[in-house]
């Protein structure tokens, strides 16, 4: 279901902030129990934004994640995983981020719900792999992407680190403070323009949102629907 | 009335400002016209105006020193930003500038009698004078604090747009002249990211305004040339109207720009910084039209304003030639040029200027220097030839002149390398600093090193100082310090130059020391019989500038944490409690209304059914083989052999054995728990459960799923009733489902943990589920329960109705000392585990009396004062105890409360005396807890 009849307060996920896009006008695509941002405007237009500076909402979209000494051995006979830790890796079906030594976050890719996280969720619970314990990670986080080539220094207003596209590449991961809150930030492995996963606290999704709609006044960067990040 | 520019050069001089773009702003009520690109202080000085501010002590007017923003003279007050650098600011069309510091008018300041009084001011005088009787220096403070100090600060103005940002580079240059830039560009050929920082509004640095040979025309062509290669190098981000604020730790560095503070992290760091012109000292060394003789060239150069009609240049080295040549191309009339030096050296630029004709006094000092008839400006020099270090002959020459030009000297801008660590050490041969031990990734270039080829490589005149029988050489122009203040310290025993500072104030001011402290170590080394290399300067600090604490402030963040159903509670007209970072509705209604609202809710969960949004509650997952082990260690009861689908209320108790949280653990499977904590206290628990894992090493996995769950407590005999609507999938019946059971199922759709408790003494369920359905959950809710009435029920309503039910909150009815048995709660520990946390100590404190007690008290005289929290309780005039809750119930109809109280009075039937407000006294019964439903037959439904 999309365009005018979608609407968030009709299905039973919905982001922390799904008000805020009503109010800047969003149009609506349903996929399974939740309701995305298509766009707030021209979709080719947001693709521009999304190239300099955008955010998009992707807290209901599919992620889980997995810990435990024996995850990485479970996992790793379903999908390949990064190296060591703080590295993300990308596969076809979305992008796994290796948080530490025996943790592991899931998340879809954007092209389309191709069920990467889904398949892997019910495997968990047909395998019961011992000592591998699933972690609620769509509820506990919100998933803000952050594009574009001004992304870094948008960034730079809310976190420490040094995000710049040459020193924090695709893959990279940060486990900071971004806003006074926890936060996870990887660099997604776009092609067209960087772009920044921010995971936080989902309490905090509407504070976060603000905060970096703040960051951007003078920035002309903007909001963007789902759409217009996939493009990248 | 509108002041014309008589003092405006021709182009090409003045390459900052935009003769298209005239901007007409206001000064001391007075409409002058500059350019874009003026800086206050240039637009004043065109249109002739000279005195800027009054001094800080004397009244004694100021104007340009160093047109550079490193003095106080220039110091001006902006509708919402007092001491403003006149030399900095930029002008703008309506901007309304006043001076500083004075008393009827800038022109005619009343307070400038206390010049007068400068003989019976010395320094120290306010130590020594108005410290008896006791209590004086009040009186006198308020005095002193009107007829000296700075700007007005206008308190209702509130700024924004201030904000903060990291920035991250490989190398940092800070000073954007020649050094700079080409260290930068050597710096980015070599692969390098480069910030290049200046805090002026175009690099260039002293090319911008310097004569570096006698044609005039070398610097601007070396300028030209590195500007492109700087911009030619996509690797330099270069910042102007920049300062570099500060050196910390690992190279990080404030930067201020405009309304933006970068938090600057650079791998390395080149100090290209330049050198800062020292002033002479010498009698009237402050009037209007005595500057920096690098003031006057970035008069002329930068701004295309003529500093004098009638120059005379002091000098003690070739800069002072240099000046001599702009001033005469400028049509200055050059009267003379004062050489300190005992020859007049071989150099193109003196030989030029004497080819002028300008006249050319070798061995010689400004003395002092005379004001006009309005005593506002310099009006004559008088010079005397120099006969030994720091003394004249006692014939003088006066000459005529309305401006004097000073290039006696030059000190490296050495605070970030000294803030960073570096020394600076003084050369008593050559009277030059040097500076050295720099850290680990910090380097020199350019000027600041000792590198003075720009401007010949001048050197410093070794004393430029020249003592006055009548005084007012100032060594500080921020404090009016003069060389009798200084020497007198000395004199006092304060003969160490940090004390001389503390004890004079000199180099406290705005301007830190820039141009007084080498003058002021030169006296204190000479009256102590030290050199100058031994006696140092004081220590260099941050911030560089002076900033702002809009600044510091920056961006603020303040994070909130909000449920998923908190818009359905604003809708529902909630009024709000924060706990920590949340925020939870106390009660739904207005303000004014709020007991009658509270009862209401309380009402319909004791008669009906509410809901009340548990969201903010700690939400802890324990999984693997050993996690009844890991919570038999945690919590006080036993939970190990809790069977699966039951839940059992937890205690927490750290070392000491005070009780630090409470919460239900409920057992989905053999190896999974989920445990519940305080909104305020999760956190802790967390972290404490990961402590004792990190030491236990069990098998288990901790979780903290807070933000992952939300859920609701639909309590009251009806509560059942609305569920049923919504979960098919799990048996509710009592039998079935029964008080302190858990069941996993679907409610309204959604994944839930449901667990059966009772905080609030009636029937009910609790519904966890993920964060991102729960306010589906909740709208699923209300809309069952229609019907029957269902109503929201905030915080203070739970509160009053867990109160009838006797339950502590932790953090409310407990503090830092609290244990279980003082609570009342020895039935939470478990006699028959080996361990917990806690337990050896609560078994010593059970071999102990008990100090106090927390018991429940009635109130039941309806016309008695009713206590507050944290009223005490008074035992035979002594304080015994206090309350810890308190309110009255609509249900038993009295006030009830929690207190603690002396053993001796912890028993039912006892009285207890509390005081409240005002003194009142109020007789409370003990009674047995709970004071509702004792048996517990209402939440066993």
């Amino acid at each position: 279901m999309t365009g005018e009849t979608a609407q968030p307060a009709t299905v039973i996920r919905r982001s922390q902030i799904y008000r805020w896009h009503q109010r800047a006008g969003a149009a609506w695509e349903i996929c399974g129990d939740a309701c995305f941002v298509r766009a707030y405007a021209a979709e080719q237009d947001e693709i521009e934004h999304a190239k300099k500076l955008a955010i998009c909402d992707l807290s209901l979209w599919p992620r889980s994640g997995f810990r435990g000494t024996g995850a990485g051995d479970w996992l790793a006979r379903h999908a390949t995983l990064p190296a060591r830790p703080n590295l993300a890796f990308s596969t076809a079906g979305g992008l796994i981020a290796r948080l530490s030594q025996d943790e592991y976050l899931l998340i879809d890719c954007l092209l389309g719900t191709a069920g990467f996280v889904a398949s892997l969720d019910q495997r968990f619970a047909e395998d019961e792999p011992a000592r591998t314990y699933a972690l609620p990670r769509a509820d506990s986080h919100s998933l803000f992407a952050i594009s574009g080539a001004d992304a870094a220094s948008l960034l730079a207003k809310l976190c420490a680190i040094d995000l710049r596209p040459d020193r924090f590449e695709p893959g990279a991961i940060a486990q900071t403070s971004v806003a006074r809150l926890d936060a996870i930030v990887v660099r997604t492995m776009a092609q067209l323009a960087p772009v920044y996963y921010l995971l936080a606290d989902v309490s905090a999704a509407e504070y976060l949102w603000h905060c970096v709609l703040d960051a951007m006044i003078g920035s002309h960067g903007c909001a963007v629907g789902v759409p217009a990040m996939r493009f990248l | 009335m509108q002041m014309s520019e008589r003092n405006r050069l021709p182009p090409p001089a003045g390459r900052l400002i935009d003769r298209n773009r005239p901007a007409h702003f206001h000064f001391e009520g007075k409409t002058y016209t500059g350019f874009a690109g003026d800086c206050v202080a240039s637009a004043l000085a065109a249109a002739d105006r000279w005195v800027l501010s009054r001094s800080f002590k004397y009244h004694r007017p100021r104007g340009i020193l160093t047109m550079a923003g490193q003095d106080a003279n220039t110091l001006v007050q902006l509708r919402n930003d007092p001491n403003a650098l006149a030399d900095r600011v930029p002008i703008e069309s309506g901007l309304e500038v006043r001076g500083q510091n004075y008393r009827g008018s800038l022109e005619r300041d009343r307070d400038a009698f206390v010049g007068l009084l400068a003989r019976f001011l010395p320094v120290g005088f306010y130590y020594k004078a108005f410290y008896r009787p006791r209590g004086v220096w009040n009186y006198w403070a308020r005095y002193f604090r009107r007829k000296t100090g700075l700007g007005v600060i206008n308190e209702s103005f509130r700024p924004d747009g201030f904000d903060k940002q990291y920035l991250h580079c490989d190398v940092l240059v800070v000073g954007g002249g020649r050094a700079g830039m080409t260290a930068a560009c050597e710096a980015a050929m070599a692969g390098h990211e480069v910030v290049l920082v200046d805090e002026n509004p175009e690099l260039g640095g002293a090319l911008n305004y310097l004569r570096i040979d006698a044609a005039g025309e070398r610097a601007a062509a070396l300028r030209a040339d590195l500007v492109a290669r700087v911009a030619g190098q996509p690797k330099i981000r270069v910042l102007t109207n920049a300062t570099a604020n500060g050196w910390f730790a690992d190279h990080w560095v404030p930067i201020i720009q405009a309304r933006r503070m970068y938090k600057l992290r650079a791998g390395q760091v080149v100090l290209c910084t330049g050198v800062l012109e020292q002033h002479a000292v010498f009698r009237n060394n402050d009037l209007p039209g005595v500057m920096m003789s690098t003031a006057a060239q970035r008069l002329l150069r930068l701004y295309g304003v003529r500093p004098g009609r009638r120059a005379v240049v002091l000098t003690g080295n070739d800069q002072g030639y240099a000046v001599a040549l702009d001033l005469l191309e400028a049509g200055v009339d050059v009267t003379a040029i004062v050489e300190m030096r005992s020859q007049m050296p071989d150099a193109p630029m003196a030989t030029a200027v004497r080819s002028r004709g300008v006249s050319v006094h070798v061995g010689h000092a400004v003395y002092a220097a005379h004001p006009g008839r309005r005593k506002d400006h310099i009006a004559q020099v008088e010079i005397r030839r120099i006969v030994a270090q720091g003394i004249c002959a006692a014939k003088s020459e006066r000459l005529d002149c309305d401006l004097l030009c000073m290039s006696v000297g030059f000190v490296p801008c050495y605070q970030l390398a000294c803030q960073a660590g570096a020394r600076l050490n003084y050369d008593d041969e050559t009277a030059a600093f040097g500076i050295t031990d720099l850290p680990r990734g910090m380097r020199l270039a350019g000027a600041v090193d000792g590198r003075r080829d720009l401007d010949g490589g001048s050197s410093n005149f070794r004393w430029p100082i020249f003592a006055h029988p009548r005084g007012k050489e100032f060594v500080d122009f921020d404090e009016d310090l003069q060389i009798a203040d200084i020497l007198n310290s000395v004199h006092e025993g304060y003969d160490n130059v940090q004390l001389v500072k503390r004890y004079s104030t000199c180099g406290m001011g705005p301007s830190q020391g820039r141009h007084s402290a080498l003058a002021m170590a030169r006296l204190v080394a000479r009256a102590s019989g030290t050199t100058v290399a031994q006696t140092g300067v004081t220590t260099a600090r941050p911030p560089f500038a002076a900033e702002k604490l809009a600044h510091c402030a920056g961006r603020s963040f303040y994070p909130a944490s909000r449920s998923s159903m908190h818009h359905r509670h604003v809708e529902a007209g909630a009024q709000w409690l924060q706990v920590g970072n949340w925020y939870r509705p106390a009660w739904y209604g207005a303000r004014e209304e709020r007991d009658d609202v509270i009862r209401r809710e309380a009402r319909r969960v004791r008669n009906g059914v509410g809901l009340i949004d548990v969201s903010t509650l700690g939400g802890i997952d324990i999984r693997g083989p050993d996690a009844g082990e890991f919570l038999d260690r945690i919590y006080t009861m036993g939970l190990a052999l809790l069977p699966v689908g039951k839940a059992r209320y937890a205690l927490m108790t750290n070392e000491a054995g005070v009780v630090i949280d409470d919460g239900v653990a409920c057992r989905f499977s053999h190896e999974h728990f989920y445990v519940t904590a305080t909104t305020g206290g999760v956190g802790r628990v967390f972290q404490s459960m990961l402590k004792w894992q990190a030491q236990w090493r069990l098998d288990i996995d901790v979780a903290n799923v807070t933000a992952a769950w939300c859920g609701v407590n639909l309590a009251g005999p009806d509560s059942r009733c609305v569920l049923e609507r919504l979960c098919t999938d799990v048996d509710l019946s009592a039998q079935a489902f029964p008080y302190m059971g858990v069941r996993s199922g679907r409610v309204a759709g959604i994944v839930a943990r449901l667990i059966r408790v009772g905080f609030v003494g009636e029937l009910g369920f609790e519904i966890h589920v993920p964060q991102h359905s729960g306010e589906a959950l909740w709208d699923a809710v209300t809309e069952a329960g229609h019907e029957l009435g269902i109503g929201a029920f905030g915080v203070e309503a739970q509160r009053l109705l867990r109160l009838e039910k006797g339950h502590v909150i932790i953090g409310q009815d407990t503090d830092a000392m609290s244990n279980p048995r003082e609570l009342g709660m020895q039935w939470a520990i478990s006699k028959k585990k080996p361990f917990f946390v806690g337990q050896r100590t609560l078994d010593e404190l059970a071999r102990r009396p008990l100090q106090r007690r927390l018991i429940g008290f009635a109130i039941r005289d309806a016309d008695a004062p009713v206590p507050a929290e944290s009223h005490l309780v008074i035992e035979d005039g002594k304080i015994t105890g206090r309350v810890t809750s308190v309110c009255f119930s609509e249900t038993l109809g009295h006030v009830i409360g929690l207190a603690y109280v002396s053993p001796r009075l912890a028993r039912p039937d006892m009285s207890i005396s509390i005081r409240c407000t005002a003194g009142a006294m109020v007789d409370a019964q003990v009674v047995k807890l709970p004071f509702y439903d004792p048996d517990g037959a209402r939440q066993s439904l």
